[in-house]
């Protein structure tokens, strides 16, 4: 389970970042008081658009950011106070986390594994039973940066997915993959939710999110605007689709802003 | 401590297993070292060679009768009129004309003559009329310092015929020149030499040895620290080794070890090429050092230890700089200036007397350069060895901590 209460997060930039970004203060919140609970065997989606503050609530609960405010606890744990239980029990995949494009997905498969202390043997195990569902076995030993785009997203989804953990936070994980290796990708998101696994998906396609997400949150400039379920989400909207539902909720909130 | 090893044989695999690689760091160095150094050989040697073989053309501005007389005495060379003095054949012209001297000296300063030997107008009469006491006559020479040919020819005719003019004038004054020689030095001695040879060796090799390994050191690792903490932000895959459950410290570790094994073994190829290599270049020139360097047991072990214990310190400061930059090109831009302090110190120790107090062995980078040129001089003491192999450990560790203190940064891991 994971919970996020009150966390914000605020970036602090330099001044260059400033210049680029042209902005006067060295201040930008790209989290805003954001709480929200997501349980096993359910598909929790964050939804927003790009730079709404996504990637960075899912890098504060992977422990690769530390919220300004505000406490993530996963599977009771602190993110800040027990990053190394957290790590161990979550896979994060997000467009910043690469392979190294020198090595093979057989040879990071292993040194993952070994890294989470797994042994050869469950390690070898894991390998065959994720590299075939992916359809990496034809190319386990040819290097990362041999593969084509949706060759290297299976490979990334293997890898990380390595120690079985019971928290699956994918970033945009059908992000510039074709229709076949897409489908792929959200067919195991629904197996792992089907083992009672708590699966994160962060996007900004409203169709796949309909149809892969059991509840969801949607995030925009940094406050969470909505949580709760698909049917949630279309009646409190009178919508037809969770895009419409998304552009009403979107249209609100520009309305205060402004 | 698991985990650091995967960390390390990850990192290891990577260099080896690249083909590139392994060329650039091992092959490539060697391959130019030794090709560098017998290429000097043979230039050097041919350069020297040619003025051996050059036959010196020399004006003599009123060379007197007793001068044309000894060089009479030499042999003459039918083919080109030359006189032929030791090995070398001498074109000896000769001029009354100051104005001829004049146009000499022209044809000097252009490199078309290499000698003149100007003597006074009444040398033989001032030789013949001296008392003691009594001025004696000033023989000049005009040569070209900047001219191989000239300057090897002044030293060849002052050495071969000046002096031996000189004496035989000597002897037709005095009659017996052990007169003035009065008592030898070491004719009859050959064991004149009291010296421990390893010291003198080492002292050879302590100018030049520690230098050249605290900068191979240093070089082999550079590169390798910018790719590997820098280079690994730049590609994403840190963040990939961050989300692992491992301790931060224990990649930090793992990185730093295989630096360590793979900047000694850069050097080792380096210095195994150079130790090849200079042979070859005094062979080509024609001598032989005759020096062998051998060291005791305990010399060997001093060295090891502080070679060991500086390549640490080496791989956690570039791993310092490394971890502040974003990717690998600001990463060396970073590792420079401490690659400068790298040569400037070990420019330091080459100049630097034996005498180093033993608290001056702490100071970081210092106090271990010094105390490895002295263990080549065998003037470390125990207690400075002790100090400077404690010095590299206590700053590299402190560095090493730092660098993990980094990586717990998310400013500096990922610019947020």
């Amino acid at each position: 389970m994971i919970e996020i209460q009150h966390v914000t997060k605020i970036y602090k930039l330099n001044r260059k970042q400033m210049e680029e970004q042209k902005v006067k203060s060295n201040m930008k919140v790209a989290v805003r008081d954001v709480s929200l609970t997501a349980r096993e065997g359910e598909i929790f989606g964050i939804l927003g658009p790009n730079g709404a503050g996504k990637t960075t609530l899912l890098r504060c609960v992977a422990t690769l950011l530390k919220p300004t405010e505000g406490q993530i606890t996963v599977n009771g744990f602190d993110t800040i106070k027990d990053g190394e239980q957290v790590r161990r029990s979550i896979a994060f995949l997000t467009n910043e986390v690469k392979l190294d494009s020198h090595f093979s997905p057989k040879y990071l498969f292993r040194f993952f594994g070994r890294l989470y202390g797994m042994k050869e043997e469950e390690i070898e195990a894991r390998r065959k039973e994720l590299f075939e569902y992916f359809g990496i076995t034809n190319f386990e030993d040819k290097r990362i940066e041999e593969l084509s785009t949706g060759m290297k997203q299976k490979a990334s989804i293997a890898v990380s997915l390595v120690h079985d953990p019971d928290i699956i936070i994918f970033d945009e994980p059908t992000n510039g993959l074709d229709i076949i290796t897409a489908r792929a990708v959200t067919d195991y998101l629904k197996i792992l939710k089907e083992q009672g696994k708590l699966v994160v998906v962060s996007t900004h396609i409203m169709p796949e999110a309909q149809k892969l997400c059991d509840r969801m949150a949607m995030i925009i400039n940094g406050s969470c605007v909505f949580q709760g379920t698909l049917e949630e989400a279309l009646e409190q909207n009178q919508a037809q689709d969770l895009e419409d539902a998304f552009f009403e909720i979107y249209r609100q909130v520009m309305e205060v802003e402004a | 401590m698991k985990a650091i090893g995967i960390v390390m044989r990850k990192e290891l695999y990577r260099v080896f297993s690249d083909k590139k690689m392994i060329f650039g760091l091992f092959i490539m160095p060697a391959v130019v070292v030794i090709g560098l150094f017998f290429l000097m050989g043979i230039l050097a040697s041919s350069m020297l060679e040619d003025i051996e073989e050059h036959e010196p053309t020399i004006l003599v501005y009123q060379a007197p009768e007793s001068f044309q007389n000894y060089i009479r005495s030499f042999e003459v060379q039918e083919s080109t009129g030359g006189y032929k003095i030791g090995v070398t054949i001498y074109h000896i012209s000769q001029t009354e004309e100051e104005s001829e001297m004049e146009d000499g000296k022209q044809l000097i300063y252009s490199g078309d003559l290499d000698l003149i030997l100007a003597f006074p107008e009444d040398f033989d009469r001032q030789i013949e009329s001296y008392v003691a006491g009594g001025a004696i006559p000033d023989l000049q020479t005009f040569y070209n310092p900047s001219e191989d040919y000239s300057d090897h020819a002044r030293s060849e005719v002052l050495s071969a015929i000046l002096e031996a003019y000189r004496k035989s004038l000597l002897e037709e004054r005095i009659g017996d020149l052990e007169q003035l020689e009065i008592f030898t030095i070491d004719q009859d001695n050959e064991n004149s030499v009291i010296q421990n040879d390893n010291k003198a060796q080492g002292k050879l090799f302590g100018y030049m040895i520690p230098y050249m390994i605290t900068i191979l050191l240093f070089a082999g690792a550079m590169s390798l620290g910018a790719d590997s903490f820098a280079g690994e932000k730049e590609r994403g895959t840190m963040a990939a080794l961050l989300m692992t459950p491992i301790k931060r410290s224990c990649i930090v570790y793992g990185k730093l070890f295989a630096l360590m094994i793979l900047s000694g073994l850069s050097a080792l190829v380096y210095g195994g090429a150079m130790i090849f290599a200079i042979p070859l270049l005094y062979r080509t020139l024609g001598a032989i050092t005759g020096q062998d360097l051998s060291f005791p047991p305990e010399q060997m072990f001093m060295m090891l230890v502080l070679i060991v214990t500086l390549v640490f310190l080496y791989v956690a400061l570039i791993a310092l700089c490394a971890t502040f930059a974003k990717n690998t090109k600001e990463g060396s831009t970073y590792i420079t200036p401490l690659y400068m302090i790298v040569m400037a110190i070990g420019v330091i120790s080459m100049f630097r007397g034996e005498e180093v107090a033993n608290l001056q062995y702490l100071i970081p980078l210092y106090g271990p350069t010094m105390a490895l040129k002295n263990v080549f001089t065998f003037d470390v003491t125990a207690v400075g060895f002790v100090l400077a192999s404690l010095s590299n450990l206590a700053t590299g560790a402190l560095c090493a901590w730092l660098t993990a203190r980094l990586f717990h940064s998310e400013k500096i891991m990922f610019n947020a």
